[in-house]
């Protein structure tokens, strides 16, 4: 085997150890834990999203929070109010959330950057509000309590229930698994290439025969539904949600998440989301220091290291690879600058 | 005849850029374009290839009315370009560079790509046969894996045309392709355009440099403030008196 | 019900100014230098700090206050340029708003533990006093916020067109590579712009420090206003920064006044996304056709 054989093995070890890993979670840490980890996996399919838009597009969009809500209020709402199966009220959700953003981007991602950027910021403020004063269906600022858990699916040799965490860690961890299927499958492909292609130059892009606008709204719906999905996820899991989760200070933290943890990656915005969930939730008495350490942090990578952790991990791994492999002469030396799953 | 452009007219507020052009290329050909700065044939190439919306005219290419058609429609259609200041995927390889150019000739829809289907797979295959085909052909294969923004000059330019080529054009327009070329590399650029119209591709190009206008042109049109003043084969332009006018602004005895 | 609507119309045109000073400084950072500086709403928001530290701490009085302030914040503008935007100068669109975004939150947060996170007043000279006519007052430091506006715009718009250094920055703002052939010293350019922006901007808080209260957060609730305000104007043109900012304004407080102030945030949201739909450019803004 060649040395890039080797590494493509060492990668798929590596990637299993992770699964096996998450699999087992529940078993080795106390509940605490075990509800940071899911935090961290809705965060995950959030920064995911914004990835898609942002990191791939290269259109920075504020209103990911926004999406985020109205997946979890149309769960919330259909199941409490139509009495609906949570396994109806998510593809719901996240069908809203594309309809909206389909309809939102149509004619805005027409739109320069920054112009862009307000807008989205513009329409997370306006559904923010309409969460808020909508008392009639949203009760307002009061919040819908009692959310039931999803329904237990019976698969023949077992039940399985949704109604404890470790039930709700299982089922967000096996989406967000099938979800990684199909976004890999997404930007490793003519899509991905697309849309890499508009964030590096977009008259040359159109130029070589790609549909602009069919691309943006496609990459900002694709991103609005997994918004969308993590909503439905959240809503089911805490049971209990209210305007001020989704505002524009969440969508910054998503920004923050994926910026760290490396645009333009699969990898990055999970790793991203995973770290600061977890210093999120162990560190709140230091907030404001923690948020000066990433405001600036933020600002630092993206001048010198816009690969973020994943990219400073993949360095790493090159240095490594060549130490470890350079004496073989197989010429491999040429690095592809291509991003690992 | 492949492209026609009929009374092109481009406007920008008061200024014409393009005014009443008539242009007839036929397949096969390579037809050349010269004229003084600013004097529109930029603006023509970006009109022909979409990123302008002429004001008024029509253009018709392989019998379809493309004037005024969004550039990636224009693309499908079969038209490829390079631009004057390189417009590379700079952060790309040069093969995810190529492999991007044949956008437009893949079959799959967004669903096969999502769904990983056989479709997919067998068109990702297809394209890389025919991209590895195209860089050994055009000797680029050994670089296949470096950064656009890494490559020396003469190869940038080259990767451009390369990548145009990847969507197999009809129609290819370059746009001072020889800009910032040494002589030997404008020799081997001359062959290299001459191997493409011999492939199949016609060819319209935009150069500054007379020598390899000159010698590998059918036909040459010139522009001057957007309109043209005449059109014909290399000798007759080389000594039309009203395209020196253009050019030094004002009579040379022939001769001097 | 006509004196609330004069109350209403004097109230956006204190607002009005507010969005004006910083849209100024915003609009022409990003004409001049192309940047994209999210971080403009922290500028605001020190130079109300530093106003509040000059005038109550240490007793000045507040013209002298107000002076003083724009001259540490145009400092600090400076400070800004070398350290944060000549790296950005040549990123990507997004990463500049990402990257100045990241110099908010820093700034904001720095400001909560060095400062504090509790909103601060700022008792002036002019603060209780009161100017009455037809059943209507107006605090003096309310008539302040505009005159002084008014003042400051008419100052920049000779400075601009009469200087010499303001001549440099509208060639800059023009063509860039060619005011370099010029001789036109760039850096130069770009320091004496971010000192007039953040010494706007720190005019814009010490002025409404005391109108309503000065606390670290104060720049994150105007700057989304403050963007909307000059991308309507047409982002890079001053004169419909100007003028966006005061319809902005009125737009606000007359909603806030007749109609809901729960939708006076949303309705500049609303006035620009349906601008932008029609006209992508801004209502000012010229279409650019990108040279190709």
């Amino acid at each position: 085997m060649d040395s890039m054989g080797k590494i493509v093995w060492v990668k798929r070890a590596g990637v299993a150890l992770v699964i096996i890993f998450a699999l087992f979670l529940p078993n080795m840490v106390r509940s605490y834990y075990l509800h940071i980890a899911v935090l961290s996996l809705l965060n995950a399919l959030l920064a995911l999203g914004l990835n898609c838009i942002a990191g791939y597009a290269g259109q920075l969009s504020l209103a990911q929070a926004a999406f985020f809500g109205i997946g979890s209020y149309t769960v919330a709402l259909c199941m409490l109010n139509l009495s609906m199966s949570f396994w109806l009220a998510a593809p719901l959700g996240i069908l809203l959330a594309v309809v909206v953003a389909v309809g939102f981007g149509l004619p805005t991602l027409r739109l320069k950057g920054p112009y862009f950027v307000i807008s989205t910021l513009g329409f997370g403020e306006i559904v923010r509000l309409l969460f808020l004063n909508w008392e009639s269906v949203t009760r307002g600022a009061n919040g819908l309590p009692g959310i039931p858990a999803p329904d237990a699916i019976n698969i023949g040799f077992a039940v399985l229930t949704f109604d404890t965490k470790v039930g709700c860690y299982y089922l967000i961890l096996t989406v967000m698994l099938l979800l990684l299927v199909i976004y890999r499958n997404m930007t490793d492909s003519r899509i991905g290439r697309a849309l890499k292609a508009i964030h590096s130059d977009q008259v040359a892009a159109e130029v070589m025969g790609i549909n602009l606008t069919f691309y943006k709204v496609f990459a900002f719906a694709w991103a609005a539904g997994i918004s969308g999905l993590a909503g439905a996820l959240y809503a089911g899991y805490v049971r209990f949600i209210s305007p001020d989760t989704f505002t524009i200070g969440e969508a910054i933290n998503i920004l923050i998440m994926t910026v760290l943890g490396g645009m333009g990656t699969i990898t990055g915005p999970i790793l991203g989301a995973v770290a600061i969930t977890y210093l999120l939730e162990t560190m709140r008495v230091f907030a404001e220091y923690r948020m000066i350490i990433y405001g600036l942090l933020m600002f630092l990578m993206i001048v010198y290291m816009p690969g973020g952790l994943a990219g400073a991990f993949s360095l790493l791994g090159k240095v490594l690879r060549r130490r470890l492999f350079a004496g073989k002469g197989d010429g491999s030396a040429g690095d592809t600058t291509r991003e690992e799953a | 005849m492949l492209l026609e452009c009929e009374q092109v007219i481009m406007k920008f507020g008061g200024l014409t850029a393009v005014d009443q052009v008539d242009l007839q290329i036929s397949k096969g050909e390579i037809v050349g374009l010269i004229g003084p700065n600013g004097s529109g044939k930029t603006t023509l190439f970006n009109v022909i290839s979409g990123v302008y919306r002429p004001t008024a005219g029509r253009i018709t290419f392989d019998d379809q009315e493309i004037a005024g058609r969004k550039p990636d429609a224009i693309a499908r259609c079969g038209i490829a370009r390079t631009f004057q200041n390189i417009r590379l995927f700079t952060e790309m390889t040069v093969w995810d560079n190529v492999l991007i150019g044949r956008h437009s000739r893949f079959r799959q829809s967004v669903l096969d790509d999502i769904f990983h289907t056989r479709r997919k797979v067998e068109e990702e295959k297809a394209a890389k046969e025919r991209i590895t085909e195209m860089l050994t052909l055009f000797k680029m294969i050994g670089c296949k894996d470096e950064l656009a923004k890494n490559l020396p000059y003469g190869l940038q330019r080259k990767l451009e045309i390369v990548r145009a080529m990847a969507s197999e054009p009809g129609l290819l327009l370059l746009d001072e392709p020889a800009a910032g070329m040494n002589a030997r590399e404008t020799a081997e650029l001359m062959d290299f355009i001459i191997h493409l119209r011999d492939s199949g591709t016609t060819i319209f190009l935009v150069e500054h440099d007379m020598k390899l206008v000159m010698n590998v042109c059918d036909r040459i049109a010139v522009l001057n403030y957007g309109k043209k003043i005449a059109e014909g084969q290399p000798a007759q332009i080389q000594n039309n008196d009203e395209v020196i006018k253009a050019y030094l602004g004002k009579q040379v005895k022939k001769g001097a | 019900m006509f004196q609330e609507l004069i109350q209403q119309i004097m109230n956006g045109l204190v607002l009005g100014s507010t969005y004006a000073l910083i849209g100024l400084g915003l609009t022409i950072i990003y004409g001049i230098l192309g940047i994209v500086n999210w971080a403009h709403g922290e500028l605001y928001m020190l130079g109300a700090f530093a106003g509040l530290f000059f005038v109550v701490n240490l007793h000045l009085p507040f013209v002298v206050g107000l002076v003083a302030s724009m001259a540490v914040m145009a400092v600090f503008g400076v400070l800004l340029e070398r350290l944060v935007f000549r790296p950005l100068r040549s990123a990507h669109e997004m990463n500049m708003i990402i990257g100045t975004l990241g110099i908010s939150i820093f700034l904001m947060n720095a400001a909560i533990v060095l400062f504090s996170p509790n909103p601060m007043r700022f008792p002036t000279e002019f603060s209780s006093q009161y100017l009455s006519f037809f059943g209507i007052s107006i605090t003096t430091q309310r008539l302040l916020v505009f005159c002084v506006t008014i003042l400051l715009i008419g100052l920049f718009h000779y400075v601009i067109k009469y200087t010499s250094i303001g001549k440099a920055m509208r060639a800059c703002e023009q063509n860039p590579d060619a005011a370099r052939l010029m001789g036109i010293n760039i850096n130069q350019v770009a320091m004496v712009t971010c000192a007039i922006g953040s010494a706007l901007a720190a005019a814009a808080g010490t002025l409404v420090g005391p109108v309503f209260l000065v606390s670290p957060p104060m720049g994150l609730m105007v700057i989304a206003k403050v963007f909307a305000v000059v991308i309507l104007g047409g982002m890079g043109n001053v004169a419909g920064a100007i003028w966006a900012a005061f319809i902005l304004g009125l737009a606000e407080s007359l909603t806030a006044g007749f109609v809901s102030s729960y939708y006076k945030d949303v309705v500049t949201f609303v006035i620009l996304i349906s601008v932008l739909v029609f006209k992508p450019q801004g209502l000012f803004g010229k279409s650019q056709i990108e040279k190709v």
